[in-house]
């Protein structure tokens, strides 16, 4: 695949989410003309994309599309619900489509492609039929009224058509053009009406800018009360280049309520490409002067086409004219421009000046902006990574080598050189970081379809959207996520019907919900359902033989048998979920990125699923213990203190930390470690989550930059390791997992309770026997 | 583009692309007739068929009511064919539009400047 195509991939991907979540917007009854222009932008750049990358199937479907969006805009169709549907089948068929593009057979497609295409293409059509039929009558009725002969009388076409006015002196404009300002009604100017001027760059089609659906969008902001096509450019030979556009427009637009941003707003996608002036309402007769000046054509046939356009009279621009040639006669040094004397007058408003003035400032931004991103190869930030973490175990070698020489003036420069290392860490790291909005954003297509396919009501909720993590990890967790909320909305929400009975609302919410915490980042899914059937779960574990009938065992042990293989309790299976696959998975995948799962429930009020994961996979702050002659490494944002192990709580594994009862694990015991007991043992107290438990070690070894090197697949299974890194001294040193450590600790605990203080053997690893 | 069938044939019979399609026949004469969309994909084809009528003197009609779809440029296309046409002696009339047709040139205040003379046909 060539590198256009793969650009062209990582874009759809992002246009293509944009879309749907647009368009899911849309179907929710939202009407924003800021969402329908994010929308048919979306729509817009895909199909400039695909055309680019040569991908005439994405491009012709995307046009139809687009198509769709632009009637909305312009108002012709409305967002109803089977049209955004017939939207959303289109955007997932360009996926299918998009998906397709590494391998360029797109013909198992292209049959639904085609019916897609002619789908789209007869909503749009079906109704501007109708709206025709519509315009007609109204037409008709409007020639027979009063204003009868207005056509006659507007004579646009013919301006188009001979286009030569321009020679005539302003007399004679105003001899010829009586009838002209008659048709705005009286010789008033329009003045309560915005003026557009706009001209359109020559490549602009080709750029795939469609003016039509720009200038039809006006009328969702106001009524255009005047249009003349200025085609002055266009040749009349054979050098004509019908993919070059030669049009511009003078435009009268009636829009009392409309700010001048909402107008310059219509025409944000093409704003470098076309020169826009645009007047607003009650500004002097010399803005027009201006406009005249500033404009291409002959002045004298854009006076008229002024006059016309009923923004102002003959008189006024004739007065306006005239002061100026008066201004040239009176000797001037130089002769000012009336569009200059304006800038001069600080009371008049100055909008031709504030339009170039924004103009400016736009182009300054986006070309910022331009410069604030760069797309980069992944590959290139690992590789980055990779080294950087080479420089941290080089920096605490040198770090090591100083302290044994004992040289105080070494010491010092390492010191400083690893200051700078440990930020150059953290840059390189950051680098990797996005927001895990990504992930979201998928979820209120998936919330949609499967509340549908089940009839049910339910409103997701999204916050913390904008909680970074490293990027391996957001596509990763992608497919836990799905399955917990498609889980939520199947098994957790109750049927409308259900929830009514209960004195709930209808409408069912799940909510996603990610944020930091000490060094993790939490992944909530949340639902306001029934919670869990423990009462099911019991019989379901006692049926599998995980637990015996009379065993006592606590709620939340049994709540977390819900991870075990091949456990479900969903009386039926569904397309979503409960096929006793998929918990199990959840929990593995999530264990795979170092990660915990835990879930929390309140019968009949809903359920929590807890997703806690690393922040990064890559390089962490660590702290360094000693159990004999052995290093182990636990991440730094675990561990909340260090304190003596008090002699007298041996027996119980269990110690009391300032009035609180601490459970605890030692590594020598867990990890089988031969060699002589020290005297002394230190507990470091690590927390994870809520749950706080000790780990017992011989020594204190201080923080350490950590490189973490992932285990080979062998040890996947082993829990309470992390992962491994390499020290200063070149030894290899174990990552403690403290999510696995503390579930050893209250395993230990509970079994020394119900064993009366017996010592369970932890051959190796942390198994996952019970006592 | 799905719906590209086109017929546009002169009274020699040269440049008959699709010769299955019905031919543009309206009052006594053969039209330039399009079908499908007509968008800036199918203009240089089109300011062909024009240069080859202005060049024959005869005069150029369109046949556009069976256009599902039409853009600017097309609309530009039709300003520059009458142009064309008028400076070559012969006349450039757009007599049946649909009513995509219809609406983007009534849109853009150029029903006279394209020689639209025709009623709207429901193609």
């Amino acid at each position: 695949m060539d590198e256009l195509r793969a650009v062209f991939m990582a874009e759809a991907e992002e246009l293509l989410a944009n879309l749907e979540a647009g368009l899911l917007r849309l179907e929710a009854g939202e009407r924003d003309p800021d969402l329908l222009n994010a929308v048919f932008r979306a729509a817009h750049t895909l199909k400039g994309s695909s055309g680019v990358a040569g991908l005439s199937e994405i491009e012709r479907l995307t046009h139809a599309l687009e198509y769709l969006l632009d009637s909305f805009r312009t108002g012709t169709l409305s967002p109803t619900s089977e049209r955004v549907s017939l939207l959303l089948r289109a955007h997932d068929h360009l996926r299918a489509l998009v998906a397709a593009v590494p391998t360029e057979d797109f013909s198992p497609l292209s049959q639904t492609t085609e019916a897609l295409i002619a789908e789209l293409k007869a909503a749009v059509r079906e109704k501007q039929g109708e709206k025709q039929g519509e315009k007609q009558g109204e037409k008709q009725g409007e020639k027979q009224g009063e204003k009868q002969g207005e056509k006659q009388g507007e004579k646009q076409g013919e301006t188009l058509q001979q286009g030569r006015v321009g020679e005539a002196s302003i007399t004679a404009a105003r001899g010829g053009s009586d009838e002209v300002v008659e048709r705005v009604g009286d010789s008033t100017p329009l003045a309560d009406c915005w003026h557009i001027s706009v001209r359109f760059g020559a490549d602009i089609f080709q750029h795939g800018i469609e003016p039509y659906s720009f200038l039809r969008f006006l009328e969702t902001i106001g009524e255009i009360i005047f249009l003349e096509t200025i085609a002055d450019a266009l040749p009349n030979d054979e050098t004509f280049d019908p993919t070059r556009c030669y049009l511009g427009f003078e435009i009268t637009l009636r829009a009392p309520e409309a700010t001048k941003e909402q107008i310059e707003g219509v025409f944000v996608f093409c704003i470098d490409e076309c020169e826009l002036r645009i007047i607003p309402p009650h500004s002097r007769v010399e803005a027009f002067v201006r406009l005249i000046e500033e404009l291409p054509e002959e002045p004298m046939r854009l006076g008229e086409i002024l006059v016309r356009a009923g923004v102002v009279t003959k008189n006024e621009l004739e007065r306006a004219l005239s002061l100026q040639q008066a201004a040239a006669a009176s000797g001037a040094p130089s002769l000012p421009k009336v569009g200059e004397l304006l800038q001069q007058e600080a009371a008049a408003p100055a909008p031709a000046v504030q339009a170039a003035v924004e103009k400016q400032r736009r182009i300054e931004e986006k070309r910022q902006q331009e410069v604030r991103f760069i797309r980069v190869a992944a590959e290139k930030l690992d590789q980055l990574i990779n080294l950087v973490g080479e420089l941290v175990i080089a920096g605490s070698t040198a770090e090591t080598m100083a302290r044994r020489a004992g040289e105080t003036t070494l010491m010092e420069a390492v010191a400083g050189l690893l200051r700078y290392v440990e930020r150059i860490r953290d840059s390189a790291l950051s680098l990797r970081m996005v927001p895990i909005g990504e992930v979201f954003q998928r979820f209120p297509r998936v919330v949609r379809d499967t509340a549908k396919e089940l009839g049910k009501e339910i409103d997701l909720v999204i916050e913390g959207a904008e909680t970074e993590l490293d990027k391996s990890m957001v596509e990763l967790i992608a497919d836990p996520l799905m399955h917990l909320v498609r889980n939520a909305i199947d098994h957790g929400i109750e049927p409308p019907e259900e929830r009514e009975a209960h004195g709930k609302p209808r409408v069912g919410t799940v909510m996603l919900n990610a944020y930091h915490d000490s060094g993790s980042i939490v992944v909530e899914v949340r639902d306001d359902g029934r919670g869990l059937p423990v009462e099911r779960i019991r019989a379901k574990a006692v049926e599998r033989g995980l637990i015996a009938a009379d065993q006592v065992i606590s709620e939340q042990e049994l709540i977390n048998l819900i991870f075990e293989p091949g456990f479900s309790t969903a009386e039926r299976v569904t397309n979503i979920s409960g096929r006793g696959v998929g918990m199990d998975v959840v929990r593995k995948n999530i264990a795979a990125l170092r990660g915990t799962i835990s879930v929390r429930h309140r019968p009949g009020a809903g359920a929590t699923f807890q997703i806690r994961l690393p922040l990064t996979l890559a390089i962490i702050d660590g702290f360094l213990v000693g159990v004999a002659s052995r290093t182990f490494v636990i991440p730094l944002d675990h561990v909340v203190e260090c304190v003596e192990l008090p002699q007298e709580e041996e027996r119980q594994r269990v110690f009391n930390l300032r009035g609180h009862v601490l459970p605890y694990v030692r590594l020598r015991e867990l990890f089988t470690i031969e060699g002589e007991k020290a005297k002394r043992e230190s507990v470091v107290v690590v927390r994870h989550g809520e749950r706080t438990a000790g780990v017992v070690v011989d020594q204190l070894l201080g923080e350490h930059q950590t490189v973490i090197k992932p285990l080979s697949r062998l040890f996947h299974s082993v829990r309470g390791i992390g992962g491994a890194t390499i020290l200063g001294s070149g030894e290899v040193a174990l990552i403690l997992d403290v999510g696995g450590l503390i579930e050893a600790a209250e395993r230990v605990e509970a079994s020394a309770v119900g064993q009366g203080g017996g010592v369970v053997r932890l051959s190796g690893s942390v198994s996952r026997e019970r006592g | 583009m799905a719906t590209t069938v086109e017929a546009t044939m002169d009274s020699a019979g040269r440049r008959g692309e699709k010769t299955g399609e019905a031919k543009g026949k309206k009052e006594g004469g053969e039209g330039i007739r399009v079908e499908g969309a007509m968008t800036i994909y199918r203009l240089p084809d089109l300011k062909r068929e024009v240069i080859a009528r202005a060049a024959a003197k005869k005069a150029v009609v369109f046949l556009l009511d069976k256009v599902s779809e039409v853009d600017t440029a097309a609309v530009q296309f039709l300003l520059w064919a009458r142009r064309y046409a008028a400076a070559h002696g012969v006349s450039a009339t757009v007599e049946s539009a649909s009513l995509s047709v219809l609406e983007a040139v009534s849109f853009f205040r150029a029903e006279e400047a394209v020689g639209w003379r025709g009623e709207a046909n429901h193609g």
